[in-house]
């Protein structure tokens, strides 16, 4: 039944503005919230491509999160205890979450040139080090990687489900730890000859709201007068329990 | 259930966070402990940062000794002069705290430290909780021995002040010294430290017992209190949604843990206490030693640039 709503959906949303637009792409919930019982979210897409081009192309959505300032430090042994050691690099600049989707699971062999330009895959993303020994950023980048992987921040599996000849839908799956801000959701559609034919690209806004955004962003602006209300919340729980204790 | 704790940046089972401040709450009902030194480890091992477990677990601290303080006091077990002796050291020491915890998160040093000081003092609360257990149990039927107040060089120091409460006329140093020492802890550990006052008010001190544990929890409230604000203010590392969560648990945990007290034998409980102390221990060692499943540690520095 959702599903047919979906496709209906997408039909009248779609359909009338599709004036020979090789590729549309839009977007379900353009808002994500982070809110005190979120465990996480997805972002859904869905589109059109010209039936056309469909067969000779390749269609990839990729999802760059927003970008945070790292530092990662690898690990060494001192005694016997594993401890943060001295060699480390810095990501200025790098993607918070990063997912990818594709129609066929053959896009690595186009071209390397095309994929760099529109930034297709973990390797060609780009991100501002403070280094620039590139083996070393390399090495760096594949931690990072490592690290998204094992918090569900790094979706290189998913594919695109292809409705009839020309719908298309992806989901992405967003942990509970997910970074908040803007999420860019890009589409490509590359014919077999590893040349772009068009793109589209859509936002999601991640941000935290209610109780949770309300203390977050107080913990944030007001540290002083958080720490205040916390003590004073405390000694009234702490009252209250004790005149429990006492009628009971 | 689960719910999404704004500080620490992640969901934890609701289930799980109420069990624990239910089994926490019911042991420090049982033996008038805090319990933060069993709660904080506990919070690292869920997966919450340090820095905000420490910081969370003093606030919750805060709400359990205040409700216990109130106890004591209305039974005029306080010694309120050696209280603020205390609290000169105390409130001292959680401030350099929470510099120092800072400091330790700006160097990217905070989780190995805290680990390390919690394996220490586990260790050593626990084996010298089972050693004293395993005695009273062999030495239950001997009846108790009272300890009389030794007058030991410490409280020959200048300085010295009339505790009437306490029945004794001795040196501040000492006081202001265990004070500072137990306001370190508080700040670095998420700890009350009732562990360690009593145990230092009785021997070193030589307090009488029946004034020890509301003298000692006055000086946590303060203590915890001080660090709740500067851990904020300082490190934004205060989560109250997880401190509030604790604290429900803790309550009803305590109200049982106080009545079934009375019906259970001490030393047996606090045997078992002491195996789940060192099992605690054992495993954070374990996390230190073992090969890392991650190579590597990846801080944010900033989000959303």
């Amino acid at each position: 039944m959702k599903s047919i709503i979906f496709i209906i959906y997408i039909i009248f949303k779609i359909y009338p503005s599709h004036s020979g637009e090789p590729l549309l792409a839009d977007i379900v919930d353009e808002e994500i919230n982070i809110t005190a019982s979120f465990d996480g979210a997805k972002i859904i897409t869905y589109g059109t491509v010209d039936k056309t081009l469909y067969k000779n192309s390749i269609l990839i959505i990729s999802v760059i999160g927003p970008n945070n300032h790292f530092k990662i430090r690898k690990k060494e042994k001192y005694l016997g205890i594993w401890l943060p050691g001295k060699e480390e690099l810095e990501f200025l600049e790098a993607p918070g979450y990063y997912a990818i989707a594709t129609n066929k699971q053959d896009w690595s062999n186009l071209d390397n040139d095309i994929l760099n330009s529109l930034q297709i895959g973990w390797d060609n993303l780009y991100m501002i080090s403070n280094h620039t020994d590139i083996n070393k950023v390399e090495s760096y980048k594949n931690y990072l990687k490592i690290f998204y992987k094992n918090r569900g921040l790094f979706h290189s599996e998913s594919d695109i489900d292809i409705l009839g000849d020309t719908l298309f839908r992806a989901e992405f799956i967003l942990p509970a730890t997910t970074p908040t801000g803007i999420y860019i959701i890009k589409s490509f559609l590359i014919n077999n000859d590893g040349k772009l034919i068009s793109s589209w690209s859509n936002n999601v806004k991640v941000s935290k709201e209610g109780v949770a955004e309300e203390l977050y962003d107080l913990s944030i602006e007001h540290p002083f007068i958080y720490g205040l209300l916390a003590a004073l919340g405390a000694i009234m729980a702490g009252y209250i329990g004790s005149e429990i204790f006492r009628r009971l | 259930m689960e719910i999404y704790l704004p500080i620490a940046g992640l969901p934890v089972n609701l289930f799980i966070l109420m069990s624990l401040g239910l089994v926490v709450g019911f042991l420090s009902g049982m033996f008038g402990v805090g319990g933060g030194f069993l709660m904080t480890p506990m919070l690292m091992l869920l997966g919450i940062p340090p820095a905000v477990a420490v910081a969370s677990e003093a606030n919750h601290i805060l709400a359990a000794s205040f409700s216990g303080f109130l106890a004591h006091m209305r039974r005029l077990n306080v010694d309120f002069l050696m209280g603020f002796i205390l609290l000169l050291g105390g409130i001292l020491g959680s401030i350099l705290g929470v510099f120092l915890l800072k400091y330790l998160l700006l160097i990217g040093q905070e989780k190995i430290f805290i680990s390390l000081s919690y394996i220490f003092i586990l260790l050593f609360v626990g084996s010298w909780m089972l050693r004293e257990s395993v005695t009273s149990i062999k030495n239950i039927n001997k009846g108790k021995i009272n300890k009389l107040h030794e007058h030991i060089w410490l409280h020959g120091l200048p300085f010295k002040i009339k505790f009437r409460k306490s029945h004794l006329y001795i040196s501040i140093i000492p006081p202001v010294f265990i004070g500072f020492i137990v306001g370190i802890l508080s700040s670095i550990m998420g700890v009350g430290g009732g562990f360690i006052l009593v145990p230092a008010m009785i021997y070193i001190l030589g307090m009488p017992t029946q004034v020890v544990i509301g003298t000692s929890l006055l000086q946590i409230v303060f203590v915890t209190f001080v660090s709740t604000i500067m851990h904020s203010y300082i490190n934004q590392t205060v989560d109250v949604m997880l401190s509030s969560l604790l604290l429900i648990g803790a309550v009803i945990g305590a109200q049982i843990g106080t009545r079934l007290m009375v019906k259970l034998r001490g030393e047996q409980i606090r045997f078992l206490l002491a195996i789940i102390i060192i099992i605690v221990a054992i495993v954070l060692v374990g996390e230190v030693l073992v090969v890392p499943k991650e190579a590597f540690i990846v801080d944010i520095i900033r989000e959303n640039i």
